[in-house]
């Protein structure tokens, strides 16, 4: 059986909306672009900054007497060091105690009388867990005045952000699709609007309301695939744009536009969709005026 | 609900029947034309076509029955961005069945056999009165419908071109198609003959059905298509 996929070309090539559809169309599926890419990179970002941050433990040993605190460091040190799961361990030097403090306590006001604990980084192996409690006794029997920090609370106040942050591109890609459906049934109403008689002559010839509002499906979801597929290279330019930016800037706040394949997919997809919801947005606003006609 | 235009009408149309629908304007032709295509429904009464009750149809089984149908609107209703040939072609394509090339060779040949044989790819637009009348009875008659339902076909054009359209009904309703040609040409009706139905204040009265001459046309206008 053949299908046809426009058995009836009774509107017009061009002009059905007003022209101006597959622009606003293009700009949707522009800014859907950016806040799932947006979106996709943070999720990455923070996937990856809390993998890394989950395979380190900072370990200060606070004590008045600054001989015994560096006995305990080094004590610590060696039995972690011996420590299954455990990479390496390294001590900070004073220098970079200073610059970690700095940001609080202002440049050059770190003086070398004030009593800085000793900061341990652990670097855990990838992929192994340690049991926490269980290597806290064994620091707490070797120096009683550590104090282990494994980044849990900083890494839930963070995951709690980003999943925020990524609900937010999920809304927005949500809304802005939504306004696109909208857009292209007003788009739609207008196009049947302007061309009534047609659709009444073919209403009156017999014509199926389905294969009346085919004809819309049809050219709406040219229209969108246009719009859709225009927004979606504006958008993957503007995205790579300002990943060029973050790039040269050095990595901070923007996080690396690394998508997988699935997310490359998704961004792909989001111009189909635009055209999806543009045809199902016509095919209900024509099958609805038809209903209206004897 | 707007005040009732056709009250206490009762006829039945046998099967491949001629019919001139006469009456001053206003007087409920168009709307008795539109019961019968369709295009509207009797607020009350019983309408029934092809055997079916259309009054209580449902709506979705009323495509069907529209296909059967061929209408010779008064303004014509030309889809104008279409070109003669798809304009025709529309009945058939909306029916289904034929093939793109069956489709185009049966619309060419149709419309030269109306004299648009170089008209074809011509919009409505471009088209005098006359060519669009053709086109829009090409259209009408291109399905050969059961039932052709013609309103004023020969209102906007010089009677000579009204005897050559209505030639083309009277041997359409000689192939077996149910017809009514609603119009204000007395005279024309006098010449082709035909059972007359007048309408009046919203009331019809049906008069006897006469026999067609054999050929009431032709022989005083011949066959000429050939000019708008």
């Amino acid at each position: 059986m053949r299908i046809r996929l426009r058995p009836l070309r009774f509107l017009p090539e061009s002009g059905i909306a007003g022209g101006t559809l597959p622009w606003v169309i293009g700009v949707m599926v522009y800014l859907s672009v950016l806040a799932a890419g947006f979106g996709f990179a943070l999720h990455h970002g923070v996937a990856d900054w809390a993998e890394d941050l989950s395979r380190h433990l900072s370990i200060q040993i606070i004590d008045a007497d600054a001989d015994a605190a560096g006995k305990q460091a080094t004590a610590v040190a060696a039995a972690l060091e011996k420590t299954p799961g455990v990479r390496a361990v390294r001590r900070l030097s004073e220098e970079e105690m200073a610059r970690l403090l700095e940001p609080w306590l202002g440049v050059g006001n770190v003086t070398a009388d004030l009593p800085l604990p000793i900061l341990l980084e652990v670097t855990l192996e990838p992929g192994l867990s340690l049991d926490l409690p269980a290597l806290a006794a064994r620091v707490a029997r070797i120096a009683p005045s550590a104090v282990i920090d494994d980044h849990e609370r900083w890494l839930v106040e963070i995951r709690r952000l980003a999943s925020s942050l990524e609900l937010t591109a999920i809304v927005i890609v949500g809304l802005v699709l939504a306004a696109t459906a909208a857009i292209a049934a007003f788009g739609t109403r207008a196009g049947l609007a302007s061309h009534r008689d047609s659709v009444e002559i073919l209403h009156l010839m017999g014509a199926e309301d389905g294969v009346i509002a085919g004809e819309f499906r049809y050219r709406f979801m040219i229209q969108g695939l246009k719009g859709g597929f225009g927004g979606l290279l504006f958008g993957l330019a503007t995205l790579f744009s300002i990943d060029h930016l973050a790039e040269q800037l050095g990595r901070g706040l923007v996080p690396a536009l690394e998508l997988g394949w699935t997310d490359w997919t998704m961004l792909a997809s989001l111009p189909l969709f635009a055209a999806a919801l543009t045809m199902l947005a016509a095919h209900l606003t024509v099958r609805r005026e038809l209903a209206r006609l004897p | 609900m707007g005040a009732e235009v056709l009250q206490d009408i009762t006829f039945t149309l046998e099967p491949g029947s001629f019919h001139f629908l006469t009456g001053p304007s206003g007087a409920g032709k168009s709307s008795l034309l539109k019961l019968l295509y369709l295009a509207h429904r009797p607020s009350r009464g019983l309408v029934t076509m092809f055997g079916r009750d259309i009054t209580a149809a449902k709506r979705a089984t009323l495509p069907p029955l529209r296909r059967r149908i061929g209408v010779v609107f008064q303004d014509y209703h030309l889809l104008d961005h279409l070109s003669a040939i798809d304009n025709v072609a529309l009945p058939l394509r909306i029916a289904g069945g034929a093939s793109e090339t069956q489709i185009r060779e049966h619309v060419t040949e149709l419309l030269a056999w109306v004299g648009l044989k170089d008209r074809m790819q011509a919009r409505p637009p471009t088209l005098s009165g006359g060519e669009k009348q053709r086109v829009a009875i090409a259209r009408a008659v291109i399905a050969k419908p059961d039932l052709l339902l013609a309103d004023e076909p020969t209102g906007n054009v010089d009677p000579a071109m009204a005897r050559r359209l209505m030639h083309l009904f009277v041997e359409l309703n000689r192939l077996g198609t149910t017809t009514i040609v609603a119009t204000h040409d007395i005279e024309l009706v006098e010449e082709v003959g035909g059972a007359v139905m007048s309408i009046e204040n919203g009331r019809l009265h049906v008069g006897e059905e006469r026999r067609l001459p054999r050929n009431p046309l032709t022989e005083s206008t011949g066959h000429g298509w050939e000019d708008a």
